[in-house]
């Protein structure tokens, strides 16, 4: 059925009525009111696939912004808060969630308050012919005003008493036709909490002539808002994300201060050196529980089922564990230490004219760029050739990190050169970070596993149980280690490929 | 969807006032539903406030399609939409009668309303004409309201030899008590005799009622202006009965 929203303008309901009450009578029937939040990710996940997603009560709706689509909206009830996509109560959705949410959670950003005034348009027999609503909306805890609409929608065959009311308001009195866009929009200019348009890659540097200390200056400068931005979240363990955010971007800093090392006033940037590296220590334990309670499913398919209650006591304490190291950093971002760092940081960044060694910093950023990435590059081809079936564990890790510090100076510097060359050798180190990773990933897993193993109490009731699991998960690691370590060889082939050496010696030798 | 005829060839039965009943009850459960009120009397058209277009005529019916569609209209309830009825439809046997396939033109004409409708209701004239026979082809279950007289159970019957002679299927006969006062002698004599052979009758019967003449003066269903009434019960419970039975044939 037909239907029309409308904005209205500077009149209230009783106005409104008077003026369709010039053609027809109206009856106003209860009103109600009614609290509308709306959800998203912190990253706008839904609303970059043109959704929104809104509750009310315990009725949930998810629709498209852009009504041309004419895709229905879809609605279902949920009694239970839904964070992640697990918390969705049907397979279908849970699925549809999954591919949009992945693993960030929703958080409400904007909470409405909605007064509704129904209407019922009548002929003179007092048959309904069209159903209109006045509705209002505001904010829910400021009671700041964002709009009133008018909505009409249409009864079947009673077109052209719904033709006439069109041509009322929208041409006789000027309303404004209002999309479903037009309303979000008005939603989310009208306030509540919205996350701004968020990135957790720092700022891309493209002026090749651009002295090497401003591009650089610039690069900490949005590291340093992506670290802002994310404390909040890590405070209140919003989801996963917020910490892995934080300690990319901590990361990343640090690898400009030590990759970059000849263009810095080494005495003046050591003491923010080691407050970083004190910092992201801190994140470590945390980010690791983190990561095995996100891949807690995948270990339980690794084990046959009478195995799982042995696996979920094993979590259990990982979530205790979790617990305290979060509660551990949560006192350190609260800390008037940690707020003191980060404002100095801030100052030394804008006042300081101490930050770098004049001469080495003032080279254009492009051949900073080519020089470090041409010298990190050839030191991953010596070390990876070197490597051989018996070399240890240890040259893999080493490699791997040698890898990121590659990888961060590549995304540093992408806009500097050939898109389509940088993407080949992004795509090309990728494949081989992601094995490498992978490797150091069960490498690890395999060590606390052990380590836990020795913690596990003899005599309590469930002790070998719990043993056998966890036995069981070291065997599994070691094995996906294994095939990681054989899969290097191939895949530091393709690395070391003639075409490839050949790109980086085109794009970033200095003799050129 | 299925398609249900509120029949009687007596008139003053309940007829109307069951269909209006019925379609209210449906829609209130989310069936979308069209009561097609094929009386030139227009009464189920009056219970819900609805006038034909002045272009409506019963050619427009025969002609099916969109010539139909334009002048389906929305009742005051969601769900429910009525397509009125208008005093041309007194020809309508007669028109009938100069078409081919005459017995089933109806059916025909509701076909491709299938799709967006669960249930249709047709609201009959009180009489026996080529109309009516349309009506028995094109409907999955014929519902006779029935007054419990003597009178009425033998035109009750007359009706199934009909059904057996015309070659129609007689399980789609259904009746059920209408009207029914208890302090009648006559009334509770039928309602005590055992089930009438070869009659399919419903449990529930429907009392006379004034709720149920005040909806000439409301303009609404019954079970729509007073819910907790004797008479709205009885409707709520009629449509219970004729709802397993829709959703039971396949």
């Amino acid at each position: 059925m037909q239907a029309h929203s409308f904005l209205v303008d500077n009149k209230d309901n009783n106005q409104v009525i008077e003026i369709i009450e010039s053609l027809y009578p109206v009856k106003k029937i209860a009103g109600k009111s009614i609290n509308l939040t709306y959800y998203d990710t912190f990253d706008l996940s839904l609303q970059k696939k043109g959704l929104f997603f809104c509750k009310t009560g315990t009725n949930y709706t998810l629709q498209a912004i852009n009504v041309e689509n004419n895709t229905q909206p879809i609605t279902f009830n949920s009694s239970k808060q839904l964070k992640f996509w697990q918390d969705l109560p049907t397979s279908d959705l849970k699925n549809k969630f999954k591919n949009i949410l992945g693993i960030r959670a929703l958080i409400a950003f904007a909470s409405l308050k909605n007064d509704q005034q129904p209407c019922n348009i009548v002929d003179s027999e007092e048959k309904i012919i069209a159903r209109m609503s006045l509705e209002s909306f505001s904010l829910d805890n400021s009671d700041v005003f964002l709009g009133k609409i008018l909505k009409l929608k249409a009864i079947k065959g009673y077109n052209k008493h719904y033709n006439k009311l069109l041509d009322l308001l929208a041409i006789q009195n000027q309303m404004q036709p209002l999309e479903q866009e037009d309303f979000m929009q008005l939603i989310i200019d009208g306030g509540g909490v919205i996350p701004m348009k968020y990135t957790a890659k720092p700022i891309n540097i493209d002026e090749a002539q651009m002295p090497a200390s401003d591009a650089v200056k610039k690069l900490f400068f949005s590291l340093l808002a992506i670290i802002k931005i994310n404390e909040d979240g890590v405070i209140k363990d919003i989801d996963t994300e917020f910490l892995h955010d934080f300690r990319v971007a901590i990361r990343r800093t640090r690898s400009i201060l030590n990759l970059l090392k000849v263009i810095f006033n080494e005495s003046a940037v050591l003491p923010y050196k080691l407050k970083f590296a004190s910092l992201a220590e801190s994140t470590n334990k945390l980010r690791d529980y983190d990561v095995y309670l996100l891949n807690k499913d995948s270990y339980l398919q690794m084990l046959p089922s009478h195995l799982h209650k042995g696996l979920n006591q094993f979590f259990i304490n990982i979530k205790k564990r979790k617990k305290y190291e979060h509660r551990k950093l949560v006192q350190r971002l609260n800390s008037s230490s940690y707020h003191e760092f980060i404002n100095s940081w801030k100052d030394f960044l804008e006042n300081s004219n101490d930050i770098f060694d004049s001469t080495n910093s003032a080279i254009p950023v492009v051949d900073l760029a080519r020089k470090h990435i041409y010298n990190k590059s050839k030191k991953i081809l010596k070390k990876g050739t070197k490597i051989n079936r018996e070399s240890p564990d240890s040259s893999l890790h080493d490699l791997r990190l040698d890898c990121k510090k590659l990888r961060y100076l590549v995304e540093f510097f992408s806009e500097l050169f050939p898109k389509k060359d940088i993407t080949i050798l992004v795509n090309q180190l990728k494949k081989l970070q992601d094995c490498l990773g992978e490797f150091n990933d069960y490498s690890i897993q395999q060590i606390h596993l052990e380590d836990y193993l020795l913690t596990i109490n003899a005599s309590a009731s469930n002790s070998i149980e719990l043993a056998a699991t966890i036995g069981a998960l070291i065997s599994a690691s070691y094995q996906e280690k294994q095939k990681r370590r054989n899969a290097f060889f191939r895949i530091f082939k393709t690395f070391a490929s003639e075409k490839n050496i050949n790109l980086y010696f085109m794009l970033f030798s200095m003799v050129s | 969807m299925k398609t249900i005829a509120l029949y009687n060839i007596k008139g003053g039965v309940g007829k109307t006032a069951t269909a209006v009943n019925l379609a209210y009850l449906a829609a209130l459960e989310n069936i979308q539903t069209l009561l097609i009120d094929l009386d030139p009397q227009g009464s189920a058209s009056f219970y819900f406030k609805i006038k034909p277009s002045k272009k409506f005529s019963q050619k427009k019916l025969l002609a099916g399609g969109r010539s139909v569609d334009k002048h389906i209209k929305g009742t005051d309830f969601e769900g429910l939409d009525l397509l009125p009825a208008d005093i041309s439809y007194r020809n309508l046997d007669i028109a009938l009668d100069s078409l081919k396939r005459s017995q089933k033109r109806l059916k025909e004409i509701l076909k491709p309303f299938k799709k967006e409708y669960d249930l249709i209701i047709l609201d009959c004239p009180p009489n026996v004409t080529l109309l009516s026979e349309n009506v028995f082809f094109a409907a999955d279950h014929i519902i006779v309201p029935t007054i419990p007289t003597t009178l009425s159970i033998v035109s009750l019957n007359k009706l199934l030899r009909f059904f057996e002679d015309t070659n129609i299927d007689k399980q789609k006969l259904i009746s059920f008590y209408s009207m029914v006062e208890k302090r009648k002698t006559m009334h509770r004599q039928i309602l005590n005799t055992s089930k009438q052979e070869k009659l399919n009758f419903l449990e529930t019967h429907i009392p006379y009622n004034a709720d149920i003449e005040k909806m000439g003066i409301y303009r609404q269903p019954t079970t729509y202006f007073s819910t907790n009434s004797v008479a709205s019960k009885a409707y709520n419970s009629l449509w219970s009965e004729i709802k397993n039975l829709i959703l039971k044939t396949g």
